[in-house]
């Protein structure tokens, strides 16, 4: 039998590269392409909206081909430095016995007491019925002289996770579009003026305290989670 | 058969390469940084989506985007990215820990620079003021980092944004951007060459949460992080008394100082901008009032109403007053040139008193020699800046759109049987107790 010469190796790892590519591209590109479609279409099918909404699949979170996500969860960062953190920025506020970010934020809006709070920013994660995901982003809106007033956007995903934005007709409220569906995950920006004159930035997710920057009179006390800095 | 083995590859790989907004080769470093500053100083003009055809005689790839504030920012660093090959990151504002960038591949069958086109649209619908936040961090004051590319943000009640085109010799930032309204009446974009008020940059919040004030681009690696964790993050603009920002600002990015004529000229000129820009505004209002006799309904109301620009035309009239008075109380004025100080004195006739005693003592302003900024504001009717500053001063200008010209000129003080008999909303009045 003759020795395999090298253009006939070189040339099987060019087929099965190419194969690979196109499995690659069959199911990444076509097959996953079109099961998107079916889901983010208008089209109900609510025989399978049971099954489908616990499909891990579905889910935002763990969304297959989603851009990029980088969102830092507790366990992420071991860091906690808020009571020390705290301690520095706020010595009156940790001989409370504040043990937490929530229980700092409880404190601040209870004991101190709030003068002003302003929601500058909602994000709510829906799942229809037909288990297809939709996003409601609500922003103070830019196109108006107004320095108060909202918008609604309305978002359902791509293929790739990304957001696509739905026309509105005009006539909508948060609330008739919360009723589409289920809300999965509720994320909140809001800013409070205390009535020490004290100011707290805070981004809740789920009524979790995900980031907050409590500025004391000139100390700002920023946390990610429970990973502070003083400063 | 090897040669069409390799063709067939070929063709897959091209196909899943233009999966991609752009195929980005070039990673972002401290020499594209500098190239991005750069292009923002030389290329980034108000007519930049305006123009049909680039100075090289071919199309202008941009042309007819419309944008406001906030998509002008982001169009600023996008399109360098693009035309450089580098990666665009940001923070997707409607899901926290996700991010968008020139990777998706929602337009993989349009040619590129329509996938380009799709890609800043697909920004403009998605992004907003309430989103520059996530993909930028407050910088220090130096000329190394407010410069060329870098961009000024409002706090969320004035939700406002601009791009620093420059940072002039005399530390004075070179600012493009854009306006709703602006967004509606044209492909232009705006400049001026002077500060936004502060008080109105920062209101109401004057803190690192309020995120207003210089910015700059985030690495992509910082995205979706504490911005208190991004290289280079500062709270020094926060640290500054707010009375004395701009000067103070102004001090550290100066490279020269400004001579009293050249401050006072570019002070004159931001305000005659005020007046000359407002004219077109005012007739897109008197456009629509003349074929919809009906009261408003409010996002009508809200296009065609002016109180935001009128309250920028009164900062930069006491920008320009505070000047003045500062100079006189220097050296008496006199490195000003006469006629300058004929046209100021025709448009502050009391500096020595208060913004108020000055506003009631002023009479009606004529045009004379030392008239400056004469403008036609309706059809055979002009003034110059003095009189405008009078009227707008006594609060005769009008801000409403239900007011027909003569009441939004201050011609007549309003409001008008219509103006009185329909909805308004979001007014806004001088506030003269300020000096």
């Amino acid at each position: 039998m003759e020795p395999i010469k090298l253009k006939t190796w070189i040339l099987w790892a060019l087929v099965l590269f190419g194969l690979g590519l196109l499995t690659d591209y069959y199911f990444l590109h076509l097959l996953f392409h079109e099961k998107q479609n079916a889901l983010n279409g208008a089209k109900i099918v609510s025989a399978e909206s049971s099954q489908n909404s616990s499909n891990p699949a579905l889910s935002d979170e763990s969304f297959l081909g989603a851009p990029e996500s980088s969102e830092s969860s507790p366990e992420d960062s071991n860091k906690d430095n808020f009571l020390s953190a705290l301690q520095n920025c706020a010595p009156e506020i940790a001989a409370q016995t504040v043990g937490t970010p929530e229980g700092l934020v409880e404190y601040l809006q209870k004991s101190v007491g709030v003068k002003k709070e302003d929601v500058s920013l909602e994000n709510y994660h829906l799942t229809l019925p037909n288990g297809s995901l939709r996003r409601i982003h609500v922003i103070v809106a830019d196109n108006t002289n107004s320095s108060s007033k909202k918008e609604l956007r309305f978002f359902k995903l791509d293929a790739e996770g990304y957001p696509e934005r739905l026309p509105l007709k005009g006539n909508e409220t948060l609330l008739s579009l919360l009723a589409l569906g289920t809300v999965t995950k509720h994320e909140a920006r809001s800013q409070f003026l205390l009535k020490d004159d004290s100011s707290l930035a805070l981004e809740m997710h789920d009524q979790k305290v995900f980031e907050l920057q409590y500025n004391n009179h000139g100390k700002v006390l920023s946390c990610r989670f429970k990973d502070c800095l003083c400063q | 058969m090897l040669r069409n083995l390799l063709f067939s590859i070929s063709l897959i790989l091209s196909a899943s390469a233009q999966a991609a907004v752009w195929t980005e080769v070039n990673d972002w470093s401290a020499t594209y940084e500098n190239r991005f500053a750069e292009w923002v100083r030389s290329e980034w003009r108000v007519d930049f989506f305006s123009r049909k055809y680039l100075p090289n005689g071919q199309n202008n790839p941009y042309y007819g985007l419309r944008v406001d504030c906030a998509d002008t920012v982001y169009s600023m660093r996008i399109i360098f990215a693009y035309e450089n090959r580098l990666p665009f990151v940001a923070q997707d504002p409607t899901a926290s820990g996700k991010t968008i960038s020139n990777k998706m591949s929602r337009w993989d069958k349009e040619n590129e620079i329509t996938r380009v086109r799709n890609f800043l649209w697909f920004i403009y619908e998605t992004m907003s003021t309430r989103s520059l936040p996530n993909d930028t961090y407050p910088i220090a004051i130096s000329r190394d980092t407010i410069r060329s590319g870098a961009l000024m943000a409002t706090t969320k009640k004035n939700h406002h944004s601009w791009t620093v085109k420059e940072i002039l010799p005399i530390g004075v930032p070179h600012l493009v951007f854009n306006s709703v309204v602006g967004s509606n009446s044209g492909y232009g974009l705006q400049e001026r060459q002077s500060w936004p008020n502060p008080d109105w940059v920062f209101e109401t919040d004057f803190t690192p949460a309020g995120n207003a004030g210089f910015r700059y681009w985030r690495p992509a690696s910082y995205i979706n992080k504490p911005v208190w964790e991004v290289p280079g993050y500062s709270e020094e603009q926060y640290r500054i008394p707010l009375n004395k920002w701009v000067r103070y600002v102004q001090n550290r990015l100066a490279l020269r100082q400004e001579t009293d004529n050249q401050l006072i000229t570019r002070l004159m000129k931001t305000t005659c901008e005020g007046l000359t820009g407002r004219v077109i505004a005012v007739n897109d209002g008197l456009g629509y009032l003349k074929k919809n006799s009906r009261c408003m309904d409010y996002a009508t109301y809200d296009t065609y109403s002016t109180p935001n620009r009128d309250r920028r035309v009164f900062d930069d009239f006491m920008s320009l007053r505070r000047s003045y008075r500062e100079i006189l109380q220097i050296n008496g004025g006199n490195q000003l040139s006469a006629d300058l100080v004929n046209q100021l004195n025709k448009i502050f006739p009391a500096i020595q008193k208060s913004v108020a005693t000055e506003a009631a003592q002023m009479a009606v302003q004529g045009q004379t020699a030392s008239s400056v900024c004469v403008t036609e504001y309706l059809p055979g009717q002009s003034m110059d800046l003095a009189e405008f500053k009078r009227r707008l001063f006594l609060g005769l200008i009008s801000n409403n759109p239900h007011d027909d010209g003569s009441y939004r000129w201050g011609e007549l003080r309003g409001p008008s049987q219509r103006a009185r008999s329909c909805q308004s909303w979001d007014p806004w009045s001088p506030d003269l107790n300020q000096e």
